[in-house]
C-alpha cells in the first residue's frame, strides 16, 4: 500500500546542459555572424541549428551570456573602452593561477551538487528554503522543514518514516487499519515511537533532537533498544546512537516553524542566524563582532533577506553581500 | 556521512576561519599593499569570496595557505584594476571636456572594463585586439585584417579562439 494519499509534484529544472560539441558549434556560428558576411541562407541554417536540439539553444545562450559584459558598455563609450583595453599588457602566470583556482572551486561545487542529487532517491524531499505539508494515507500529517529528506514504509504491521536529513513535524491520526500499527520515526541514531501525539524530529550535527508538543513519545537510541525513554509534552530531548544526551524544555521556535515563523526569545544573533541560514542555499553568517548581540521577536522564514533587512534596522549591524549570494552580518563601521 | 557533515559544517567552519585568521590575513595584505585601509577591504573581500563556496578538508587543515591563495588572487585583481583605472583616466584626460562622464558613469564604466579585461585575460594581444575591434568598434573582418596586418582567415581563427576562451571551452 502506498503511504502517500496526496502530494504535489516536484519537477526538475529541465535545463539541458550543453554538450562540448554544441558549445564549439555555437562559437563557430557566432564568429560567422559577427563577420558581417553571413548570407541569408547561412542565417537560415543558423536558425535551424538553434531549434534542432535544446542543447543547441542552451549552447547559444551560453555563448551570448559569456560576453554579456560587452553589451553593458554605454554606446558612446565603446571606442574609449577599446583604447583602454588595448593598451593592457598581461601579467604572466595570472591566468594559469586563476584557471587552477576555478578548477578547484568547480570541483568543490560539483561534488556538493552530486551529493544533493543523490538524496532525490528519498520518497519526500524539500529544497533549501522550502516547507511542505503532506497528508499520509493513514490521515497523519507530515510537515517537512527546509532541506529535509524522508522515506516512508507503511505495512500491515507498522507505519514507519525514516528521516534522513532535516526536520519534520508529525501529527499522528488514529490508524484506520483494523489492527494497531505503531507510528515510528527512525533515524541514524535511533527511533521514536509516537504515543498518540504531535512531535518534531530534527537531525542535528551532534545527534537527533525530539520535541514533543502533545502527549508523549518513546525514544530508543540504537544501542539501547527495548529500554525506551518517555518524553512528554513541553519537553525536548537530544540523543545519539548510544544514549540520551540532554533533556530540556521545548524551545518556542520548535512549535512555530510549521507556520513559517521563527520565534526568538533573547537569542544570540549567531544562533538566530544559524537557524535562518538553513533556509538559504548560499551561506549566511555573523562576523565575530555581531555574534553576541541579543534579539527577541518573531521572524518570517519565507523571505530571509527581508528578515535580515528588518534586523539591520534594529541592531547595529550591516549586511555585506558576497558575489555568490553569501551574506555576512558585520558590525556597523 | 562525511560529506553530509562537511556540508552542515561549511558555514561554522568559515566563522572559525574568520575568528582565528582575520587579523593575520589583514597583516599579510598590509605588508603587500603598504596601506592598512586597502588591506582591511581586501581581507573583508577574501572572506566574502569564501562565503559562497564549500570548504574542503585540505583547505581547513591549511587555512592560512588557502586564505593567502584566495587573497593573492584578489590582490592581483586589485592591482590590475588600479592599472586599468589609470589608463582610463589618461584616455579621459585627452577627451574634450564636454564628453566627460559623471562620477557614477565613470564607476560603472570602469566596472565593465574590468569585467571585459578579466573575460579576455590570458589571450594573446592580437587575438584580444581582433575581438575588441569586432565586438566594440563593429569593424568587418577585412578591416581588422588590414589593421593587424594578418590574413582574413587568421582573423577568423582569432575570433574563434577568443570566443571559445570567453565561453570557457578548452581549445580542441
Amino acid at each position: 500500500m502506498s503511504p502517500l494519499a496526496s502530494t504535489t509534484d516536484t519537477t526538475g529544472n529541465g535545463i539541458e546542459r550543453p554538450e562540448p560539441k554544441a558549445l564549439v558549434q555555437a562559437a563557430e556560428w557566432f564568429v560567422l555572424l559577427a563577420s558581417g558576411e553571413a548570407s541569408d541562407a547561412e542565417r537560415g541554417q543558423w536558425a535551424n541549428w538553434r531549434t534542432a536540439h535544446p542543447s543547441h539553444e542552451a549552447a547559444w545562450q551560453h555563448a551570448t551570456t559569456s560576453i554579456s559584459a560587452l553589451s553593458a558598455l554605454p554606446g558612446g563609450q565603446a571606442k574609449l573602452a577599446c583604447t583602454v583595453l588595448h593598451g593592457q599588457p598581461k601579467t604572466p602566470g595570472r591566468r594559469r593561477f586563476a584557471t587552477q583556482l576555478a578548477v578547484l572551486l568547480t570541483i568543490g561545487g560539483s561534488a556538493c551538487l552530486a551529493y544533493r542529487q543523490s538524496d532525490h532517491s528519498a520518497d519526500f524531499v524539500t529544497a533549501v528554503g522550502e516547507q511542505r505539508d503532506l497528508r499520509l494515507a493513514d490521515g497523519s500529517l507530515l510537515q517537512m522543514d527546509t532541506d529535509a529528506a524522508v522515506d516512508a514504509a507503511f505495512s500491515s504491521k507498522i507505519r514507519l518514516l525514516h528521516l534522513r536529513r532535516g526536520r519534520i513535524m508529525v501529527e499522528t491520526a488514529a490508524d484506520p487499519a483494523a489492527s494497531y500499527r505503531p507510528f515510528v520515526v527512525s533515524t541514524s541514531a535511533g527511533q521514536i515511537t509516537a504515543l498518540g501525539t504531535r512531535f518534531s524530529v530534527q537531525i542535528e550535527a551532534d545527534g537527533v533532537r525530539v520535541a514533543v508538543l502533545e502527549k508523549r513519545v518513546a525514544v530508543e537510541p540504537d544501542t539501547c533498544r527495548g529500554k525506551p525513554l518517555i518524553i512528554s509534552a513541553g519537553e525536548a530531548a537530544r540523543f545519539d546512537q548510544r544514549c540520551l544526551i540532554e533533556r530540556s524544555p521545548l524551545r518556542p521556535a520548535e512549535t512555530t516553524w510549521p507556520q513559517g515563523m521563527l520565534v526568538a526569545d533573547d537569542l544570540r544573533l549567531e544562533d538566530l542566524v544559524s537557524q535562518l541560514a538553513r533556509y538559504r542555499t548560499a551561506p549566511l553568517l555573523c562576523a565575530p563582532e555581531t555574534a553576541e548581540l541579543r534579539i527577541s521577536g518573531s521572524f518570517p522564514l519565507r523571505d530571509i533577506e527581508h528578515t535580515l533587512d528588518a534586523l539591520s534596522k534594529t541592531l547595529p549591524i550591516r549586511i555585506v553581500k558576497g558575489d555568490r549570494g553569501g551574506i555576512l552580518l558585520a558590525g556597523k563601521k | 556521512m562525511i560529506s553530509e557533515y562537511h556540508l552542515d559544517f561549511a558555514a561554522p567552519s568559515l566563522t572559525t576561519l574568520y575568528r582565528h585568521h582575520h587579523g593575520w590575513l589583514q597583516g599579510w595584505l598590509r605588508r603587500k599593499l603598504g596601506c592598512s585601509e586597502q588591506a582591511a577591504d581586501l581581507a573583508q573581500d577574501t572572506f566574502l569570496r569564501l562565503l559562497g563556496r564549500p570548504l574542503a578538508i585540505d583547505q581547513l587543515l591549511e587555512p592560512r595557505a588557502y586564505l593567502s591563495t584566495v587573497a593573492h588572487g584578489l590582490l592581483v585583481n586589485h592591482l590590475r584594476r588600479r592599472d586599468l583605472e589609470r589608463a582610463y583616466l589618461e584616455v579621459l584626460a585627452q577627451q574634450p571636456e564636454a564628453m566627460a562622464p559623471s562620477p557614477e558613469e565613470r564607476a560603472l564604466l570602469l566596472e565593465t572594463l574590468c569585467e571585459i579585461d578579466v573575460m579576455l585575460s590570458g589571450l594573446p594581444p592580437k587575438v584580444r585586439q581582433a575581438f575588441l575591434l569586432s565586438q566594440l568598434e563593429g569593424l568587418p573582418y577585412a578591416e581588422i585584417a588590414g589593421r593587424l596586418g594578418v590574413s582574413l582567415s587568421m582573423v577568423k581563427k582569432y575570433m574563434l579562439r577568443a570566443m571559445t576562451h570567453c565561453m570557457g571551452i578548452t581549445q580542441l
